[in-house]
């Protein structure tokens, strides 16, 4: 058969263009097939036409921050290959607060070793896209403490399918010591934050860390405890409360925006999920109206009857609830009422959804070139997490004379400022401040090219033996009972492992390395 | 009682354009399937096609042209009604499944067909096609896709940059 005719350009990218945005690893495999393919696939004006073609964000997967106390981001991917690298979301020193055309807000976690500073580091609004894709840093509105926040493009009239570098507002949530809730707005724009507006509240409320959600020119934040609602109207600058159905429910409530333009409410009360919408009726009074009722063990097609299941996230574009039950985590859409099993059971706090066109950059240069700005743009000096309840021990082997003096000047610079907030102070404290996280990521690049290169060799085989060991140890209980005695100090059960089992099961969990 | 008569004036005598392949046979249509070609919809609006001249197609051979045609004259009516707005579910289900068959063809006829379809610009037939063919690759390897497409196999040169692609894309594989 004689070899068929090349395909021209425009041929070509009306295939591309049918790719799914849901599964970007295949665009990144397509741009593997040719130089011309690699061309089209990168061209600015290709992905701009892709992005229209295909509407709203595709769903990517999930933010979670598995405990309240310790914030690690963790991702569950939606997706069949991941176009990410495998440790992409993995301990980054940031956890999601929202994503919202095309935009994900983010907030650092501000390891600063004083107690006070706590882990509400500065926002970032990050557009995850390679070719546009920017990272804004904003600076702390006047009280740090946040319980939510959302990121809304603010052009109005925007159908939010090109918008990513447009300008955006950010809505910060939270309550203070004597109930009072308070919104603060940054703006894009004017590059600051306005003055804030507050409403009380009731005495067995409190602003909820759950995503707010937008239905029209109102973000609605859920309220926890005694379950309610807190609305923000983005016009009037003003909150107001509104209340819940009549119901009690056992776990989250979670807001969505419903088809019509109104605000929908899903709950689970009594092993059923329940959908309400709000609705103005001929008198112009408000009121909660219910839509549909769904067996979780139907929802779920489990072959046993499920008592208990918590909300805990929606994504409103891919018309998806996020929830957990006994029998692990799920996605349920619902439109055409699927759900799909994603994580085993855990207990799960709440979830951030990731909507983006993800597509291949100019060069995987500039793509990792991405990722490490990122990384450095909200980078802390102190790359793993420890806060709350149980201190871990801070990962400090990689430490040398040049970073603990430099941390030292930092924490000397701190002290000052603490007493004096003058000018200089604060100067000399931004300057030691940079100079520590200099000092802290060249000494941990090369200390982790020692690493590796060591561990390339015969002599690293060892070492990842013990990596290992002491990994598997660390994540064991503390109070392991190894045997116990009777009254007379006589053994009654030894509980012996053997040993190479334990050292090669943790091995497997560590493939990481 | 002269209303049916008019209603269907134009069918009786429905102009017919002759189209000439790039191997010189000759295919007589009605201008309004042919019309669906936003290429030929000029030409037969300044009068071309008609009697013994013919239309010729250098880029389409007579095995495509023939298949071209065998969509445009089933779509030609739903394209008469504009974009068919007031078709019943019944007409929309049947292009639907003549659709699905049609593209059901080997794939060097589905290659010259994606070229036709854009060479003669008939906006349907180039979706219709360009979806099958993204189907049959999406999530294939770039080799996958080259040899379904009937790419011929990469130069030393453009395997060694798609093997150092590969190593940097490596997780897009797993």
């Amino acid at each position: 058969m004689a070899a068929p005719p090349e395909l021209i350009d425009d041929a070509i990218s009306e295939i591309l263009i049918r790719f799914p945005p849901e599964e970007p690893a295949y665009f990144f495999r397509a741009s593997l097939v040719s130089k011309s393919w690699r061309r089209i696939l990168t061209d600015p004006a290709f992905l701009r036409r892709y992005r229209r073609f295909h509407g709203t964000p595709p769903l990517l997967g999930f933010f979670h921050d598995y405990s309240v106390m310790v914030p690690t981001p963790r991702f569950f991917s939606t997706m069949v290959a991941s176009p990410f690298p495998a440790a992409a979301f993995e301990r980054r020193p940031w956890f999601a607060l929202d994503c919202r055309h095309g935009r994900v807000l983010l907030r650092k976690i501000d390891e600063s070793d004083e107690d006070d500073a706590g882990i509400e580091g500065n926002f970032v609004v990050w557009d995850p896209n390679p070719i546009t894709g920017a990272l804004a840093d904003l600076d702390k509105p006047d009280n740090p403490h946040t319980s939510s926040a959302v990121v809304v493009c603010s052009v109005t009239g925007c159908d939010h399918r090109d918008c990513n570098d447009g300008p955006f507002l950010v809505v910060c949530v939270r309550e203070d010591r004597s109930k009072v809730a308070h919104a603060c707005v940054y703006s894009s724009e004017t590059g600051a934050w306005g003055t804030p507006v507050s409403v009380q509240l009731g005495a067995y409320l409190y602003v909820n860390s759950h995503r707010g959600t937008l239905v029209g020119d109102e973000i609605h934040f859920v309220l926890g405890l005694d379950v309610g609602i807190l609305s923000y109207n983005l016009l009037e600058h003003n909150l107001s409360i509104i209340d819940p159905p009549d119901m009690y429910y056992h776990g989250y409530i979670v807001l969505i925006p419903m088809e019509d333009g109104s605000l929908g409410l899903a709950g689970i009360r009594n092993s059923s999920l329940y959908l309400w919408s709000r609705k103005v009726n001929a008198e112009g009074v408000a009121g909660w109206v219910q839509c549909k009722i769904i067996k979780l063990q139907t929802l779920l097609s489990l072959d046993h009857p499920c008592k208990r299941g918590y909300l805990i996230g929606f994504a409103e574009d891919a018309s998806v609830i996020f929830m957990f039950t006994a029998a692990g985590a799920f996605i349920v859409n619902l439109k055409s009422g699927q759900a799909r099993k994603v994580g085993k059971y855990q207990s799960y706090f709440y979830v951030i959804p990731f909507m983006t066109f993800y597509t291949p950059g100019l060069s995987e240069s500039i793509k990792s070139q991405f990722w490490k700005d990122l990384d450095s743009m909200v980078a802390s000096e102190v790359f793993d997490v420890s806060r709350g309840g149980k201190q871990e021990a801070k990962d400090t082997w990689w430490w040398n004379d040049e970073v603990q003096r430099a941390i030292k000047e930092k924490k000397e610079c701190f002290k000052r400022l603490h007493l004096d907030k003058s000018t200089t102070n604060i100067e000399g404290y931004k300057i030691a401040k940079r100079a520590a996280k200099q000092a802290v990521s060249v000494a941990k690049d090369q200390a982790y090219d020692n690493l590796y290169q060591r561990l390339g060799t015969k002599e690293g085989e060892k070492d990842i033996y013990r990596m290992a060991r002491i990994r598997e140890q660390k994540t064991r209980d503390i109070n392991e009972i190894k045997c116990i005695k009777d009254g007379v100090d006589r053994l009654l059960t030894l509980c012996e492992e053997n040993s190479g089992d334990r050292d090669r099961g943790s091995f497997e969990e560590d493939e990481e390395w | 009682m002269a209303a049916p008569e008019s209603g269907d004036g134009n069918n009786g005598a429905a102009r017919m354009v002759t189209l000439i392949s790039s191997d010189n046979t000759r295919f007589e249509v009605e201008a309004a399937a042919a019309s669906l070609s936003q290429t030929l919809q000029l030409t037969i609006l300044d009068g071309g096609g008609g009697g013994g001249d013919g239309i010729p197609l250098p880029n389409v051979d007579s095995a495509t042209l023939s298949k071209v045609l065998e969509y445009c004259i089933k779509h030609a009516p739903a394209a008469a009604n504009g974009g068919a707005p007031n078709a019943t579910a019944v007409d929309r289900a049947e292009l639907e499944r003549f659709d699905n068959e049609f593209v059901n063809i080997d794939q060097s006829v589905l290659y010259s067909l994606i070229m036709a379809a854009h060479n003669l610009e008939i906006e349907g037939l180039q979706s219709l096609v360009a979806k099958k063919v993204a189907d049959m690759i999406k999530g294939k390897s770039p080799m996958e896709i080259r040899r379904t497409l009937g790419f011929p196999d990469p130069t030393p040169e453009e395997q060694a940059e798609m093997n150092a692609h590969m190593l940097e894309y490596g997780w897009a594989y797993e």
